[in-house]
């Protein structure tokens, strides 16, 4: 999986594997029987919206990248069957502590940035600055990936 | 003479009871004090790995002549025996021990950043010192000088050669010193060129701060490799970061021109907004398109087949992505609406340059789904985009 550049992997999936994705979502959806019942559009609007993220966590690799991990635990707090999610030894909090200690002398303009990116980025609370660069990297390919697919879809779909 | 008490001291060296101060040294008690830690540097010769107890013991011992200095210069007897010796292992002398501790350098560390701090209160080393330190060189031992302060006939002119050779020596300390951080560096698997670039910073940085400190070389050569590697941890993750701002400047699109960090880190922070605002706003429509249609999975996916195998659209691609990202909410429907056709064909056009084996997958996918509808949405579409 090498892509252009040899140290960081930001490989992301096909545009149909999204596609794929959502469209399971989205019937998941319709079976259970959403539409035209519930009172307000934006309920539905905010179950698309999470069935868009999901499917584009789910699509992007799953548990394997920190953000798509940290979408999916959000998304599944209370009831989760759906993720599973691999063990991971817990050590990371204290090491994260003390790279945050360090990371405020560090370029403050830098990290001033990074703080609002890590808002932005799911997961990218306990994230140091060059991986939470990486991670933004991918989760932005992602994006535009979900958001092309989203697109087809709405053209696809809309009434001529 | 020379070489007797040269023997003499080689042969004493191993013997840790030995006392230069046993042999003839008239001052005994600051001989001795210097002497109990010049048996630990003997202990240390060939290797600086005890460079702190040593250290600090040594410290402890450099600091007393550097006070005592001037009560050395006047207790000292001018004699020639007893300068002879202290001019060899002139461990206080400044001129003397430059040389002496070059050619003793791969013997011992401390040596070396003592004479640093020697030099500074301690009267030079005479001349009359440059024949007895070069029969030492041949002996190539490291010896323990007493006091020799006595050396100091003639202070000034000794002073400048000293620091030059001491500050070689130190350089040349410093660089081993370093290489051997740089294996420790290389443990973590760092660049291999920066330990050498760094070694010359902080050669001329030790250099720089030599004469200040007085009485904390030690601490200083532990402070040193402490920095060093922080340095350079700080180096790596700088170009680790900046390597990462190149490769998002690639993706995030009109970050070409923008130069410097934090504005480009304002830029991708609003792309990324607007992208999750993008999502926001489809899904939105989604909604409102859901209840007119079906979904029939395959259908669908037919659609988005669609999407792709086009290649005759002349559409400008560049339209696509400025349009895109910076609309707000509402300025997106109207033009939408109105370049809906032209969007679709842009992004048909663009996937189809982005996603070349997409073009594959989709082309086979093509034949599986029903055909009869398919003609349908390919007039549909064609219409759409042909104007």
């Amino acid at each position: 999986m090498a892509s252009a550049d040899k140290t960081i992997n930001t490989d992301v999936p096909e545009k149909d594997v999204f596609a794929i994705h959502f469209l399971q979502s989205l019937s998941n959806l319709r079976t259970q029987n959403l539409f035209n019942s519930p009172d307000t559009t934006n309920y539905r609007v905010r179950k698309i919206k999470k069935a868009a993220y999901v499917s584009m966590a789910r699509a992007a690799g799953g548990t394997s990248r920190l953000w798509s991990r940290a979408l999916l635990r959000r998304a599944t707090k209370g009831n989760n069957k759906i993720v599973r999610f691999p063990r991971k030894k817990r050590k990371v909090t204290w090491k994260i502590s003390s790279k945050r200690r360090r990371s405020d002398q560090r370029a403050p303009v830098v990290e001033e940035a990074a703080e609002r990116l890590r808002n932005l980025v799911p997961g990218g609370g306990g994230m140091e600055t060059s991986k939470l660069m990486e991670e933004t990297a991918h989760y932005i390919k992602c994006l535009s990936m979900q958001v092309k697919v989203m697109q087809c879809l709405v053209d696809g779909l809309s009434p001529k | 003479m020379d070489m007797s008490d040269k023997d003499e001291f080689a042969a004493k060296k191993r013997d840790l009871d030995w006392r230069i101060s046993d042999s003839n040294n008239p001052m005994s008690a600051p001989s001795q004090i210097m002497d109990s830690s010049f048996r630990q540097n003997l202990w240390d010769d060939g290797g600086f790995n005890v460079h702190t107890d040593a250290g600090t013991s040594f410290r402890g011992n450099v600091d007393r002549p550097l006070e005592m200095g001037g009560w050395n210069m006047a207790q000292f007897p001018a004699d020639s025996g007893f300068i002879e010796r202290a001019a060899k292992f002139s461990f206080f002398g400044c001129g003397s021990f430059g040389e002496l501790m070059m050619m003793n350098q791969h013997s011992n560390g401390l040596f070396v950043q003592d004479t640093q701090k020697n030099q500074i209160g301690v009267a030079t080393g005479s001349k009359q010192v440059d024949g007895p330190v070069k029969v030492v060189k041949e002996n190539g031992s490291s010896n323990v000088s007493e006091d020799s302060q006595s050396s100091g006939g003639n202070n000034g002119h000794d002073d400048a050669k000293c620091m030059e050779i001491s500050s070689k020596v130190f350089n040349a300390k410093k660089r081993k010193r370093t290489g051997k951080d740089s294996e420790q560096e290389d443990k973590k698997e760092k660049d291999e060129q920066s330990p050498n670039s760094n070694a010359n910073k902080t050669n001329s940085g030790k250099q720089a701060s030599d004469p200040v400190k007085d009485g904390y070389i030690h601490m200083r050569a532990r402070r040193g490799q402490a920095t060093n590697s922080h340095s350079l941890a700080e180096r790596i993750r700088r170009e680790k970061i900046s390597e990462r701002m190149k490769f998002l400047q690639d993706l995030v699109p009109g970050c070409d021109k923008v130069t410097g960090k934090a504005v480009m880190l304002d830029e991708i922070i609003n792309y990324v907004q607007s992208l999750q605002c993008q999502i926001e706003f489809l899904s939105m429509k989604l909604s409102a398109v859901n209840p007119v249609l079906d979904f029939n999975l395959e259908s669908l996916l037919a659609k988005d087949a669609l999407q792709v195998p086009a290649p005759t659209f002349p559409q400008d691609m560049s339209m696509l992505y400025p349009p895109l990202p910076y609309f707000s909410q509402k300025g997106f429907m109207q033009p939408n609406l109105s370049s809906m056709s032209t969007l679709n064909g842009g992004l048909k056009r663009q996937e189809t340059h982005g996603y070349e084996s997409d073009q594959h997958n989709v082309v086979q996918m093509n034949p599986e789904t029903s055909t009869a509808p398919d003609h349908e949405k390919d007039t549909t579409a064609n219409t759409e985009v042909e104007p």
